[in-house]
């Protein structure tokens, strides 16, 4: 009986304290999220609840109903938004909210300048495994990765890798600011992550495709798309949403919104 | 006037057994709901039930978001990105098949999800092992040391410590292990990962150190200060009284505290999941990267699909952690505590 009555409370709890929006997902936009809905709080007065955990996480939290809306830095993927109409019977509505690029980081003392699709998916794959092959100083190479629920790991899997499978020692890192760390501090070292990771002794790769000049990620490369691992971070929304939902949604993609992405070191939206 | 003080102080004691009593019978039936609750999970790994992905009636696609805002961009990025349809991870609905779960594969929401539990059970063994290696010879020195040697002043003074260290939180020592530990091993052995199966054992002998200790201690505080006195008045050496006289007395003691050390290995998260690599390799080489069973859960966890063969996977990690704890505490309770309680002949 009192575990009866414990369930209850526990269930009703967080139901009588529901008069806010919740966003979860992409650790890349938890600050983004968190600025947006301080400056968004200020003249709408609808509190705006961000945590992190992950694009994978965020997305099957929206699936799994625990939260309304969703940070991803990558798209849905077909048997997700699937799944979201099975369990929920809604489409997701997926708004474009800022731009960013993923960026390869090497240590500071690795030589290589620029890789090509080709280069990082031998590298992630196993069948380059020392720096020498791609021009380098004859050192193993050591993979870093992120977990498998990140938004940035599907993405460089789908423009890089296709669907290869990745070498079994890869080291797996939670978030990327743990991943960049630990490049920076390993010479045989390469990982990926979102392109606003500043550290001094990691550095950013070009990439080179087709015979085309090598890109760096930079704040111009990104904007006019011509960095080729450019990519969108998305929200995504119930197909029907709140008043106060479509309100906050519709302020992010105005000027007024825009402004603060790119106050927080994130890259606007093009503009029309 | 005194009846009615003791009748009303009666009435309180009753209260308080009654009360006393349902905590107890509410934290048991607790934890038998939660025992019941992991291998209901579990269980539909072995007859997992059709997940149905219905299509919508209007006419509209299921499987295309709706767009709400749109750039000049998306032009330029539509070309790179794959056709929609071609999920290269995430089939989160694909069954996972038995014959994996032995084999040395964990990739349990790919597009072919294999769910090898060997490198999983290999790295949380093979962490815990060579934690306890590292634990149980220092913390048993240092409760001999405090207990047969220190002067009484000092002891309680590090009783409290240990008490203290016990008490560390594990993400800082995790975290600690990933930025230096790692990185010193590396300088000094030459090995190519920073974070691996050492460097993780290493952090985790940390926080199981003082678990040893404080146990330790109390078991050889147990032993008898007559027995200690008879063996020197029997013309034994201060040395030969520790080898055949204490250290036999307090063996039940010691052994208790190494398997409860034993079992917070096993369970230990942070540390592990911060500075063992998380890669899923059997591999006997120390300074590999290794992943344990408890870290896939906390990192997997998230981002698993309710219901989904992955989610059912977990609960059944869940459940071997569990049943794992449960064998050591009961095999303490049983087994040593009457021994304890007996003491001498032990």
């Amino acid at each position: 009986m009192k575990t009866l009555v414990a369930l209850i409370l526990m269930a009703a709890l967080p139901a009588a304290a529901a008069q806010f929006i919740s966003v979860r997902g992409s650790d890349t936009m938890v600050i983004l999220l968190q600025k947006l809905s301080e400056q968004f709080k200020k003249r709408h007065s609808t509190e705006i609840r961000v945590s992190g955990g992950g694009s994978g996480f965020g997305i099957a939290s929206f699936i799994n109903g625990t939260s309304d809306l969703c940070m991803a830095s990558r798209r849905m993927t077909e048997s997700e938004v699937r799944a979201l109409f099975s369990r929920r019977a809604m489409r997701p509505l997926e708004v474009r909210v800022a731009l960013d690029g993923v960026a390869l980081y090497v240590h500071n003392a690795n030589p290589i300048r620029s890789l090509t699709f080709e280069q990082i998916r031998g590298i992630y794959n196993g069948s380059i495994r020392n720096w020498k092959e791609l021009g380098g100083g004859d050192i193993p190479i050591t993979v870093y990765t992120r977990e498998r629920g990140s938004g940035s790991l599907r993405f460089i899997r789908q423009m890089a890798f296709d669907t290869g499978i990745m070498r079994p020692d890869v080291q797996s890192l939670p978030g990327t600011a743990a991943l960049v760390q630990a490049v920076a501090q390993d010479p045989n070292g390469i990982g990926f992550g979102g392109i606003a990771y500043d550290v001094s002794s990691a550095r950013r790769v070009a990439i080179q495709q087709h015979g085309k000049p090598a890109v760096l990620p930079t704040k111009q490369t990104i904007e006019d798309g011509s960095y080729p691992l450019t990519r969108y971070l998305y929200l995504y929304a119930p197909d029907k949403p709140s008043a106060q939902m479509r309100e906050f949604l519709e302020w992010i993609i105005s000027p007024e919104g825009q402004a603060v992405v790119a106050t927080v070191g994130y890259i606007p939206l093009p503009k029309r | 006037m005194i009846e009615e003080h003791s009748r009303s102080r009666l009435a309180f004691n009753t209260a308080m057994r009654y009360a006393a009593t349902s905590a107890a019978a509410l934290s048991f039936s607790l934890l038998a709901l939660i025992f019941v609750y992991v291998i209901k999970e579990a269980v539909p790994l072995w007859n997992p039930a059709k997940v149905q992905l219905q299509s919508p009636t209007d006419g509209m696609s299921a499987a295309e978001p709706i767009v709400f805002n749109t750039t000049p961009l998306d032009s330029v990025l539509a070309t790179r990105t794959l056709p929609a349809g071609t999920n290269v991870r995430g089939e989160i609905t694909e069954a996972i098949p038995l014959g994996s779960l032995l084999g040395t594969e964990w990739d349990p929401s790919g597009s072919t999800p294999k769910a090898g539990l060997l490198p999983l059970v290999w790295g949380t063994a093979y962490i815990a092992l060579m934690a306890l290696l590292m634990a149980i010879p220092v913390g048993v020195m240092v409760a001999l040391w405090t207990t047969e040697f220190a002067p009484r002043s000092l002891r309680n003074a590090f009783q409290a410590t240990f008490s203290l260290l016990a008490s560390f939180p594990s993400v800082v020592v995790g975290f600690l292990c990933l930025t230096t530990v790692g990185h010193l091993l590396s300088t000094m052995l030459g090995n190519q990962y920073h974070a691996n199966g050492l460097t993780a054992s290493i952090g985790l002998a940390f926080a199981i150190i003082p678990t040893v200790a404080t146990l330790s201690i109390r078991a050889f505080m147990a032993v008898p200060q007559e027995l200690r006195e008879a063996s020197i008045a029997l013309g034994a050496r201060p040395g030969q009284t520790l080898r055949w006289v204490v250290l036999p007395c307090a063996r039940p003691g010691l052994l208790a505290a190494v398997l409860l050390a034993a079992g917070r290995g096993l369970g230990e998260t942070m540390i592990i999941l911060l500075a063992s690599g998380n890669a899923p390799l059997a591999t006997l080489n120390p300074l590999a990267p290794m992943r344990t069973v408890a870290s896939t859960i906390a990192l997997e966890s998230g981002d698993v699909l309710w219901d989904s063969p992955h989610f059912h996977v977990l609960f059944l990690l869940g459940l071997g952690l569990f049943l794992c704890s449960t064998l050591i505490s009961s095999f303490v309770e049983v087994k040593i505590r009457p021994s304890l309680a007996r003491g001498i002949d032990g």
